[in-house]
């Protein structure tokens, strides 16, 4: 189950990290609408579970997520028209993704307002982990700078000259950020085999 | 001739799969069980193609009345729900492993096709050809993940990761697509 929900959350932050997570100032605009867009619709949900029931519940639940995220995207343009004209599709698409996130995970009706946003706050932060660091990472190897959402658009402060070469720029692209995420993923699970041994030697 | 070219600068160049990623997970999860996706194809085109002829007149008319257009996406996406709730009714082997088909990918090409398309026509060709690239990069990844279950794979790029890798590549194969075009044009 556990392993499960690992791959559906890979799967489902594929959409908005890979093509909209190249700069960290686009995945800190993403992290709050992720955040807001996450606390609204476990707001929504508990208020419809006492009214509604079934596939209308659903339907329900998701117009308004999509509703939060033209509400968040409206507020984004009057900050920034430049950042909104950049992101307007993420945006809206993270009201579906977010929904899909939430979706299956727990009986609404049955469990504590408290409990269910304390629960969507902590799978919105991991998730928003992920969009941070690829932003970072992307961001940095690719331009070679690390960048902050401003109301003329984007803030940038140039760190590495060398970085922004072409041959780091791969790593910036859709095909060359999906390459490393595998390289990464199967990284990661060597580590995690290498450390299983460590730890059994240890016993 | 237009229209050719309509479609493909949108299959290749600016394919909704690469260049927006809005169909990405979807080929991530369609890819493994192809013929189940090619069975479920003719559903999911009529699907699209019925909510873009029907969200893209009314967003026209909403455009006209001025600050209501913000509410664009959420018409669109309740024409969406409501034509594949209707759909499900009709063919219910469009859920039969209980998830719902492309969800994410449907509602984000409809969206694309009526914010970025001039005309209905235009609109419709759009989301014709996004069906199409979508179409095109899950028959080809399943075919690339079907080949490595008989081939020598290290243990740890099994599955996932190799998922990610090939995709990757395809998405390189669709840019020098685009890319030698321009450079003949």
């Amino acid at each position: 189950m556990m392993r499960n929900r690992t791959v559906v959350v890979a799967v489902l932050s594929l959409c908005l990290i890979i093509p909209a997570a190249v700069r960290l100032s686009f995945s800190l605009v993403l992290v709050v609408d992720i955040m807001y867009l996450m606390l609204a619709i476990t707001g929504i949900r508990k208020l419809v579970s006492r009214f509604l029931s079934g596939p209308l519940a659903r339907v329900a639940e998701l117009c308004y997520s999509v509703l939060a995220a033209v509400f968040f995207e409206c507020c984004l343009a009057v900050f920034s028209p430049i950042l909104d004209s950049l992101l307007y599709m993420y945006v809206l698409l993270a009201s579906v993704s977010a929904y899909l996130l939430l979706y299956p995970e727990y009986d609404i009706g049955s469990e504590p307002a408290t409990g269910l946003l304390k629960s969507s706050f902590l799978k919105s932060l991991q998730f928003c982990c992920y969009i941070l660091l690829f932003g970072l990472f992307r961001e940095l190897l690719g331009m070679g700078c690390i960048s902050f959402p401003s109301r003329t658009g984007i803030y940038q402060i140039p760190l590495f000259s060398f970085l922004g070469h072409d041959l780091f720029r791969f790593a910036a692209s859709t095909g060359g950020s999906l390459i490393f995420m595998g390289i990464i993923v199967a990284t990661g699970r060597f580590m995690r085999k290498c450390m299983e041994i460590a730890r059994r030697i240890q016993k | 001739m237009s229209s050719l070219y309509t479609v493909f600068m949108f299959v290749f160049i600016f394919s909704p799969l690469m260049y927006y990623g809005i169909g990405l997970e979807s080929v991530f999860i369609e890819s493994p069980s192809s013929k189940k996706m090619i069975l479920r194809m003719p559903l999911f085109v009529v699907n699209v193609l019925l909510t873009v002829l029907v969200a893209k007149p009314v967003s026209m008319a909403m455009m006209s009345l001025g600050d209501v257009f913000v509410l664009i996406p959420v018409v669109v996406f309740v024409t969406s729900s409501v034509i594949s709730a209707i759909s499900v009714i009709v063919a219910p082997y469009a859920l039969s492993d209980g998830r719902p088909f492309s969800g994410l990918f449907s509602f984000g090409l409809v969206l694309l096709s009526v914010m970025n398309g001039y005309s209905l026509m235009d609109s419709l060709l759009l989301a014709f050809a996004g069906i199409l690239s979508f179409l095109l990069s899950t028959l080809l990844l399943a075919a690339i993940t079907n080949r490595l279950q008989y081939s020598n794979i290290p243990l740890y790029f099994k599955g996932i990761p190799l998922v990610f890798i090939s995709l990757g590549l395809l998405s390189l194969l669709f840019y020098a697509a685009g890319i030698s075009w321009w450079i003949t044009e």
